[in-house]
């Protein structure tokens, strides 16, 4: 009986219940901006409770996660919304990535139900016969299973008439604090995605304190620009919703040129990848006073060059900038670094804007290499403690011990090693400076060049490979390139071909060259730093 | 003075050889001048601005893309046009 009492005390109203709440307080307010149509938050409401009914209906397994094949349409966000109103967590399956990674994401978070949307259904009849276990796939867009059933006998189909009439009453879910609110996967060494569970407490914890922060209310409109499968789209969607704002999906082709969408929309709230300032500069789109409706324009993902935020704030004049830092094992963000443009650009390290301080309620710190603290100035890997810290992998108790760790002195505290390299100066204000690792960010996204080491080995029959993040401007990779030698008798089409069968569009080389040698450093290791060289000498 | 359509020639004319040089040769795709570059992965989004620092190079004028919509660049027909009416200083 105790320990029944115990769980009640502990369990507190589910991510949704913000969305909910504004659902109550704005049934009439735009919610979503999707595909050309604006959805009010009664009528997403209604779609999301009629989805969620389907989904308790259908699991009898009591899976805790459920995963969502969709991308960029309404059937995408109703459905994160309603796995959040049954109380569990979404895995995010981009229908872009290749089957072969999908296959592997499928299997390791063990889901049983799937939501696909319309434009995933191609990816959808490549992936099914690639899956063992009997699947629940819900189709919201889709009248007729019909041929998706005798297509796949072995799987259940569920189109939008044989949904729930969501009549039943749902209440706000109360979940565990540690129940996993999404699951995301990260790029991982040894060729096998990373899964990264999220927890309610995690989400909660930053939302809440976000919200604040930038006073967000039902006359904001947000930007969604990051796929789901990216952490930072997660802000978006929960952030926006909580308060009652408007959540306007970024279209495909507009993702790297959304100069006109913000116009066009009076967007309020930015939320990018640095990247996308050097697109858009690129193209003539950052005329000064251009996006005067932005209240706040956030960056985050990869290094901000200070070039690019002063570039913004003249295109944004009245718009706060803020650079944000985090990986997805502690959250969305979890530092944040308010732009001046008088005063910020001196304390800028190597042309890059400071990831700042950590948020409110979380300690960070700086270690070496035998993990005991450094001091003020010296640099060494940024670990971080607190309530958006995640409790480690997905079944990989090797890596969760590597990476969530005691220090000494500091009790029994876990704290996660983030592999950033970093400064700390008085003011507790921290600089980014690279990685420990063979870690690099392209365009955001985290790749881990072991893992394409990996994958031109298997390409190409030959061990000595190695991948270089190529070319880099203003301190940000823009691509990958790959270095093949000894004897292969696979050409770079062949290679590449396979890459893309197994690697999402970001981490594929964008050229393969041949060597003689792969050049090695002191300790016998590939150097990369002299791959760099041979492609500077080359381009000068 | 550039005309539309030489414009658009020198821009197909980088397109093939840029792909070649990237391996992509084997993935045999004719480029049609009113196809769209990214949504047919042509190019991806680095390609595309290293395809605009070309046409920058071929014009000697900045580009100005700022209030069009995507689909009405990211064509070779759709982006030479753009270059020349939003830059008329080119033509």
């Amino acid at each position: 009986m105790t320990e029944l009492v115990e769980i009640q005390n502990l369990a507190m109203p589910g991510l949704i219940a913000g969305f909910r709440n504004s659902v109550e307080r704005f049934p009439a307010r735009p919610a979503l901006f999707v595909d050309g149509d604006y959805l009010t938050y009664d009528s997403l409401g209604k779609l999301v409770h009629k989805l969620a009914a389907t989904i308790l209906e259908l699991d009898h397994n009591q899976n805790p996660l459920v995963a969502v094949l969709a991308h960029r349409s309404l059937t995408a966000y109703a459905s994160v919304l309603a796995i959040q109103s049954t109380g569990k967590g979404y895995v995010p399956l981009n229908p872009k990535m290749p089957v072969e990674r999908l296959v592997k994401m499928l299997r390791q978070s063990e889901c049983e139900v799937l939501t696909a949307g319309r434009e995933a259904l191609q990816t959808l009849e490549g992936l099914l016969p690639r899956v063992e276990r009997r699947l629940t796939i819900l189709l919201p867009d889709l009248a007729d299973e019909a041929t998706l059933s005798c297509a796949f006998p072995h799987h259940r189909f569920i189109t939008s008439d044989r949904m729930s009439h969501g009549s039943r009453d749902l209440a706000i879910p109360c979940v565990s604090p540690d129940a996993v609110a999404y699951l995301l996967f990260t790029s991982g060494s040894t060729g096998e995605p990373k899964g990264v569970p999220v927890s309610q407490s995690n989400v909660k914890s930053y939302v809440q304190y976000v919200c604040d922060k930038y006073q967000v209310n039902e006359h904001d409109r947000f930007s969604q620009m990051f796929d789901m499968t990216f952490d930072l789209s997660v802000h978006d969607m929960f952030v926006c919703w909580e308060r009652g704002a408007c959540l306007y999906s970024v279209p495909e082709k507009s993702v790297m040129a959304p100069a006109k969408f913000i116009k066009d929309h009076q967007l309020t709230m930015w939320f990018s990848v640095p990247s996308v300032v050097g697109f858009m500069s690129k193209m003539g789109m950052l005329k000064p006073g251009a996006f005067s409706s932005l209240r706040f324009s956030l960056f985050c993902g990869e290094p901000l060059p200070a070039a690019y935020a002063s570039l913004w704030q003249e295109a944004a004049p009245q718009s706060v900038i803020e650079n944000l830092y985090g990986p997805t094992e502690t959250t969305i963000a979890i530092t944040g670094f308010r732009w001046n443009s008088r005063n910020s650009p001196s304390v800028c390290v190597n042309g890059i804007v400071p990831i700042g301080w950590v948020f409110e309620g979380h300690t960070a710190c700086v270690i070496d290499q035998e993990r005991n603290p450094v001091s003020t100035g010296t640099r060494g890997e940024l670990s971080l403690a607190g309530p958006q810290v995640t409790l480690g992998y997905l079944n990989n108790p090797y890596q969760t011990a590597e990476q969530f760790v005691q220090l000494r002195s500091y009790g029994d505290r876990v704290w996660y090693r983030t592999g950033d390299l970093v400064t700390q100066d008085q003011s507790g204000c921290f600089y980014y400076l690279g990685r420990i690792d063979h870690q690099v960010k392209i365009r955001g996204y985290r790749v881990e060049l072991q893992e394409i080491d990996f994958v031109l080995r298997e390409a190409s029959g030959s061990l000595q490979v190695a991948s270089v993040a190529w070319p880099v401007t203003e301190g940000i990779a823009d691509g990958i390139v790959g270095f093949i030698c000894g004897g292969t008798n696979r050409d770079a089409n062949a290679i590449l071909g396979h890459c893309r069968e197994m690697l999402p569009e970001y981490m594929v080389p964008r050229q393969i060259y041949y060597l003689d040698d792969i050049p090695l450093n002191v300790n016998g290791k590939t150097d990369r730093l002299k791959l760099i060289k041979i492609l500077e000498n080359q381009e000068a | 003075m550039l005309r539309e359509e030489e414009l658009s020639g020198q821009i197909k004319e980088w397109i093939t050889r840029t792909r070649n040089e990237q391996n992509l040769s084997a993935v045999k795709v004719d480029v049609k001048e009113d196809m769209d570059l990214i949504a047919n992965g042509i190019l991806d989004s680095i390609g595309f601005i290293e395809l605009l620092v070309y046409v920058e190079s071929i014009t000697g004028q900045k580009i100005d893309l700022s209030d069009l919509d995507p689909d009405e660049f990211t064509s070779i027909k759709g982006l030479s046009r753009s270059i020349l009416i939003h830059n008329p200083q080119s033509a």
